[in-house]
Order: C-alpha cells, then structure tokens, then sequence
C-alpha cells in the first residue's frame, strides 16, 4: 500500500514539474526579469532549474525505488522525512507568504491553486507516513 | 574505497559553504533595490528559491555528514542519491560556464574560479561515489 502510493506520489511531482514549466510564461517572469540586473537574473534561473530538478528527482526516486524509500533504514527515513519538510513548508508558504491579491483572476487559476494544494497536503501525507515507517513508528 | 568517505564528509563541507554565499549574496547584488523593480508575485518567487536552495544545501551536506558510508556505495537509495548529487553538480559547472555573463565572470575572477573549483570538486566526489 505505501509502495504504490509512494509511486503515486512520485507521478504526481513529475507531472507537478512539467505542468510548472507553464509557470514563466503565465506570470510573465521573462518581462519582468528584465528590470533586475543579468546577474541577479541569471540567479533567479539557476535555482529555478535546480528546484525544478530536484522535484524531478524525488519524482523519479519515488516511481522506481519505492521499496528502497520503505526498507527502514535509517537513510530512507531521512529522505522521506526531507521530502515531508519540503512539501510541508510549501503549504505553509502557500498561506503565510504568497500575496495571492497578484495571483491571475479566474475559475481556471483557481482550480489549479486548489489542485496544487491538494498534491502538496498529499505528498506531505504519503512522505510523512513513510518517513514514521521507516523510523517504526506506523506500521503499514 | 575507504577514502571515498572522507571525501563525502569534504563535500558535505563543500555543500555549507556554497549555501553560506546566500547570506552574502543579498547584499553583494543588492537584491533589496533590484528585486524592489519586480512585481511582487515574481519578487516572493525568488525570495523563496533562495530559501528553498539554502535548505536544500545544508540537507545534502548533512546527507553526507550522516551517511558518508551508504552514498559511498552502501546502499542502492544512496548510490542513487550521489547519482542526482553528481548530476545537480555537474549541471552547476554547465551553467557556470555557459549561463553567467562572461562580463560578469570577469568582473569577479576569483569568485567565478573558487565557485567553479568548488562545483568540479563536488561533481568528481559524487560521480565516483555513484559508480564506485
């Protein structure tokens, strides 16, 4: 059960990462980008990428070793427990930090703001639950 | 190959100090005035890649201060995770050389060198602890 959820959670990031690739486009962040200076522009993009890469990361480690993230020891509980805090702190972004007053208007963007913070409760559970498994605290 | 620990621990070191330059790097690029010129959607953005690269770092670094042995080979999810180590690495070098302005990198030559040295460094421990 937790290894096909694991999955699961791991299809859900992949997809998270390639609907994100949408995001520069919607929030214009090219046009904007030009009012900074090229270095602090080129910063923005390299840690794009690398928070990008690294959602794909836990999405392809979670779609074909999810027994490797289950197997108790203590370096799987530390990577799930990582991907927990991840996702965790997402939310907590989401509520506390984002002015949502600039977010574009619509039923559509809505929806998507929903369904973004539907994953991340999901990948909070599913990485939380085993994380506490790999540390012996909840059995499956 | 026992010296392969040691080299982890050496990156895990590597790994602070590169998260440590975030701290420096508001002020050396005056992010305050520059970001100010964003809308604040795309300001709150980039204020939160750099939290989320920062915790991100110091997690690698402790990875390898606490599991030398198992990204050393140890283990399958630790031969893996040296493989993604070696590859956000070596990706690092790649943009170091091709993304950053050559005016800039000129500008500040032994930033660009020690960064550089840093991310070769860091992609040859990972690499060999992904194959090793």
């Amino acid at each position: 059960m937790l290894e096909s959820l694991l999955i699961a959670a791991g299809v859900g990031q992949l997809l998270l990462a390639v609907g994100s690739l949408a995001i520069p486009y919607v929030l214009h962040w090219n046009e904007d980008l030009t009012k900074v200076r090229p270095l602090t522009r080129q910063v923005f993009w390299t840690y794009a990428g690398y928070i990008w890469t690294t959602n794909i990361c836990f999405g392809l480690v979670s779609v074909t070793m999810p027994g490797s993230l289950t197997n108790g020891s203590p370096l799987a509980a530390a990577v799930c427990g990582f991907i927990t805090l991840y996702w965790l702190a997402r939310i907590v972004i989401q509520f506390t930090y984002f002015d949502r007053s600039d977010v574009p208007p619509g039923w559509f963007f809505r929806l998507a703001e929903f369904a973004l913070v539907a994953l991340f409760v999901a990948l909070t559970g599913i990485y939380g639950w085993a994380a506490l498994h790999n540390l012996g605290l909840f059995s499956t | 190959m026992t010296w392969l620990i040691p080299a982890i621990w050496l990156a895990g070191g590597l790994q602070l100090a590169v998260a440590s330059a975030n701290f420096f790097a508001p002020k050396k690029l005056n992010y305050r005035e520059n970001l100010a010129r964003l809308s604040p959607i795309v300001r709150e953005i980039f204020l939160i890649q750099c939290i989320y690269i920062v915790l991100i770092l110091v997690a690698f670094a402790l990875l390898c201060f606490a599991f030398a042995d198992e990204l050393a080979g140890g283990s399958l999810l630790g031969r893996c995770l040296s493989g993604f180590l070696a590859f956000f690495w070596g990706l690092r070098i790649v943009m170091q050389l091709f993304h950053y302005n050559r005016e800039i990198k000129q500008q500040h030559p032994i930033y660009n060198a020690l960064f550089l040295t840093t991310f070769v460094t860091l992609t040859a421990i990972f690499t060999l602890a992904a194959i090793g």
